[in-house]
């Protein structure tokens, strides 16, 4: 409880130090809305020259698109602490983490919550709002539950990812570009259903990294769309579940990693 | 001449220790590739209408994208905007060179040597043993004729050159703003859209187009990648390189005159 106080004190200094530098700010959150939002230009631009990708259409796509984005942007507002540990190991600034009585984990989600990155939160607001006034979408309260609960599942399943990169850099520096595969790849691939995609890839992103259970399982529950994979009613609404679940898999490597840990002693 | 050779030579030999660095980006860009692949072939099953590329054209851009991602300045020279903020800038000033060439020699190995580490193993890989592996509708094809494949490495040369350019600007706008904020937070963003990397430039609204064509990004990625599958013809690539060399003149040009600007006014901040 006083490591949650902690926290919100923590990521409130935080905000003040951002906002210190007011127009530096906005124009960064206005820089990753511009650019977020081309991005999505482009895809409605794919849409516009193919029609459709294996029968779905655009505002289907631009709906998991933005769920995705909800559940990514969301965990980047506070992982950016997870995002620099690599760094903070080469300068050897982590020992400083351990030699304060509070956790190193809540120190270093404490680092900073990032709010020039709501520019791709706004954006997925935006695209949000777009497919479900063009889906004309009865949101009740099931399916506003069910909405959330999915975003939810992602932004664990994006928060336990960057644990494991953190965890990961312990061991090494340098190779880290790989986890990109699993967080940027991540996104990219929730992007679209996983009908799109082959069978061994769709395998490895449910069951291995179970971005298709916070994405397409209770997404396809939330459109009242047949699964053409075949499941069940009951298991898309249970399948967020696996985004926590892989988060306090990755809670678990942490701590086995932060055993493991040696200062680089500089 | 010999001391901007040599320290290019430095550079880049500084760049080959990240060689670890190297195998995983390749993985990931690998990755990458792969994921796009199976969305634009998706796209392509979807439907009859003819597209501004075909299929195999489109495998070629993503492959040749993902080969020469390194190639994007999307990144501000962390060590020489440090070098800036800390006042080490006092330590360039004092050296027997052009600081601007000095720069410039350096942001080329920081872009050519990554690019290079990556490009082989993975041209190896998509073009000649994935179709070992009968994976031909997933393969690097080469380029569409000798002639194309000239002038698609003087193109590449040209990129190489431009990207340079773009990553001195970069450094150049840090004499003003002393922080990540302004155009060296902006341009990394940019590239990504507009070089093409995401989406082909072609297959962009008309409208958005124009505004590419007017653009120096497009020098880095697609003009290069065209030439290569014969989107653009051989006869019209020239005008194409006319455009880079244009737009490395101009960014050379403003860069320089705003480093001279800027060195004059310069701070020695630190001590």
């Amino acid at each position: 409880m006083q490591n949650l106080r902690l926290y919100f004190r923590l990521a409130g200094i935080s905000m003040q130090r951002q906002l210190e530098y007011r127009f530096s700010f906005f124009m960064q959150i206005l820089a990753q809305f511009i650019i977020t939002i081309s991005e999505f230009i482009g895809l409605a631009a794919l849409f516009q020259g193919f029609g459709n990708i294996h029968g779905w259409t655009l505002w289907q796509v631009a709906f998991f698109y933005s769920m995705i984005a909800l559940g990514f942007s969301i965990s980047s507002l506070f992982t950016r602490g997870l995002d620099i540990t690599p760094q903070l190991i080469k300068s050897g600034e982590l020992d400083r983490y351990f030699l304060r009585p509070r956790p190193v984990l809540l120190q270093l989600l404490g680092f900073e919550f990032t709010l020039r990155r709501m520019g791709r939160l706004i954006q997925g607001i935006i695209v949000f709002i777009l497919a479900v006034v063009n889906l004309q979408m009865h949101l009740d309260a099931l399916k506003l539950l069910l909405i959330l609960w999915s975003i939810m599942g992602s932004v664990f399943l994006f928060t336990g990812l960057m644990l494991g990169q953190a965890t990961l850099s312990f061991w090494t520096i340098e190779g880290l570009e790989i986890m990109n595969s699993f967080t940027y790849g991540g996104l990219e691939t929730g992007r679209y259903p996983l009908t799109v995609y082959k069978g061994w890839f769709r395998k490895f992103f449910t069951f291995v990294i179970p971005l298709g259970c916070v994405n397409y399982y209770s997404i396809l529950h939330i459109l009242e769309i047949e699964d053409p994979l075949g499941s069940s009613k009951l298991f898309q609404g249970l399948a967020p579940l696996g985004g926590v679940l892989f988060f306090f898999l990755g809670l678990f490597i942490w701590r086995m990693g932060l055993k493991h840990y040696k200062s680089t002693g500089s | 001449m010999r001391a901007y050779t040599a320290m290019m030579g430095a550079h880049m030999r500084c760049q080959l220790q990240y060689r670890a660095a190297a195998w995983a980006g390749m993985v990931t860009q690998l990755f990458f590739g792969m994921v796009k692949l199976m969305i634009f072939g998706a796209f392509y099953q979807s439907t009859k209408v003819e597209q501004p590329f075909s299929y195999e054209q489109m495998v070629n851009y993503i492959w040749l994208g993902q080969v020469l991602l390194m190639i994007l300045p999307f990144r501000v020279d962390q060590e020489l905007a440090d070098l800036i903020r800390m006042g080490n800038l006092a330590y360039e000033l004092t050296r027997p060179v052009k600081i601007f060439w000095f720069w410039y020699v350096r942001a080329l190995s920081l872009r050519i040597v990554p690019v290079l580490l990556r490009a082989l193993p993975m041209i190896l890989l998509v073009g000649l043993v994935f179709p070992l592996l009968k994976l031909n509708q997933w393969a690097l094809a080469p380029p569409v004729s000798w002639m194309a494949a000239i002038v698609f490495l003087s193109s590449l040369v040209l990129a190489f050159l431009l990207s340079a350019a773009l990553q001195v600007l970069m450094s150049v706008t840090i004499l003003w703003s002393m922080s990540s904020q302004g155009m060296d937070l902006l341009m990394p963003s940019i590239v990504w859209i507009f070089s093409g990397i995401i989406i082909p430039l072609p297959f962009y609204p008309p409208w958005m187009q124009k505004l590419f064509h007017w653009m120096p990004f497009r020098g880095l990625i697609d003009i290069p990648l065209r030439i290569y599958m014969g989107h653009i013809p051989v006869n019209a690539a020239l005008g194409s390189l006319a455009v880079q060399l244009t737009w490395i003149l101009v960014l050379l040009g403003v860069s320089s005159v705003l480093l001279k600007r800027g060195l004059k006014r310069v701070v020695i901040q630190g001590g």
